[in-house]
């Protein structure tokens, strides 16, 4: 699925910034997003409805 | 007056006599408001946030003064409307250029004081006037742990507050900068302001006007005709992008949406999600010494 985000420059340069200092092995920006949405609700469960493995 | 747009990375500081009703409006919903306020008769007299946090609490709701310290303590602006029926926080700084670089590693981040210090430069005072503010639509309060919590108070397009002058100030805000830590469900939202005489009614909550403190030395706040706004992080750019997330993400971001306080949109829903992660895991907070916003604003949801 394909989601429209409207970020701002400054935080447009935070992402990039944690892609290259803290996640090199992500590449794109589509990818720390996937990422952090996979961390995010595994981590809080309660709030993506699901057990923290569902996928 | 007719409102005056307050755009993202800009503010305003405006001549309020008392008796006068300054009215700041929500035109998107959920932006935080930083307000520093000045005597106009002589600027050493500042808003207080401390004294106003001891006579009224972390946060002030209608009916509260916004008091000045001593020698001077008296009430310089009263919250007499608020539309959203919220509480509105004077226990956090303004947010500021050393926290976010702290916090991403990154300079040049809109943020509350270098805004403040500009506007109030139109009345020739300095980075170093800049004070605690009253930090509308935003509540905070204190926890057993000893730590102060924020959050933001829901408000939606044309909500307003209205505070009623007691005595001529200089009424400084801005749209708070934040766009990391929440505070504006991280988005930076222009506001209208204005001015109004106060009916009959409202004038009921003026209190008599009264001096405290030494006379000799006073300064008075003038506006300089010459002044041309200088706001370094103005204008603040926003692209839209469009990214590609694997087919489970459809239930998930359903879920967030069901479970509330992130927002509406898939892609508002996918912002908040990426900065909470970002906050969690990323942002250099232990860097941060005497935490403030970001540092406070742990998983509140």
């Amino acid at each position: 699925m394909r989601v429209t985000v409207s970020f701002s420059d400054q935080q447009l340069a935070v992402l990039v910034a944690t892609l290259a200092e803290r996640r090199p092995e992500l590449e794109r920006l589509d990818q720390l997003v996937a990422a952090a949405l996979d961390e995010y609700c595994r981590d809080h469960p309660e709030q993506a409805g699901g057990r923290p493995d569902d996928g | 007056m007719t409102a005056e747009l307050i755009s993202p990375g800009t503010g305003q500081a405006m001549v309020v006599r008392r008796g006068q009703v300054l009215v700041i409006e929500q035109l998107h919903g959920r932006q935080v408001v930083d307000l520093n306020l000045f005597c106009l008769a002589d600027g050493r007299e500042h808003l207080s946030a401390s004294r106003t946090r001891a006579l009224h609490g972390l946060s002030i709701a209608v009916g509260d003064h916004l008091w000045s310290a001593a020698p001077r303590e008296r009430p310089l602006m009263t919250l007499i409307g608020d539309s959203a029926g919220g509480r509105h926080d004077v226990s956090f700084p303004a947010c500021s250029a050393f926290e976010y670089r702290q916090a991403t590693g990154i300079s040049g981040h809109t943020n509350c004081a270098d805004i403040q210090a500009e506007s109030i430069r139109r009345f020739g005072l300095t980075p170093d006037h800049v004070h605690d503010p009253l930090n509308l639509w935003m509540e905070g309060g204190g926890g057993s742990d000893n730590q102060l919590w924020w959050r933001p108070v829901p408000s939606a397009p044309g909500d307003r507050v209205e505070l009623l002058a007691q005595v001529a100030v200089v009424a400084s805000f801005n749209p708070c900068g934040d766009d990391l830590f929440d505070a504006s469900g991280y988005e930076v939202s222009p506001v209208l302001a204005s001015l109004r005489d106060a009916t009959e009614a409202e004038r009921a909550a003026l209190v008599p006007a009264r001096r405290r403190g030494p006379a000799g030395g006073a300064r008075r706040l003038e506006a300089d005709p010459g002044y041309v706004p200088g706001y370094r992080t103005s204008p603040l750019r926003r692209r839209s992008l469009e990214v590609e997330l694997p087919d489970g993400a459809r239930g998930r971001l359903d879920a967030l949406r069901r479970h509330g306080g992130f927002g509406e949109s898939d892609g508002e829903i996918v912002r908040a999600v990426l900065f909470s992660w970002w906050l969690e895991h990323h942002a250099r907070m232990a860097a941060t010494p005497g935490s403030s916003r970001p540092g406070s604003a742990g998983s509140r949801r």
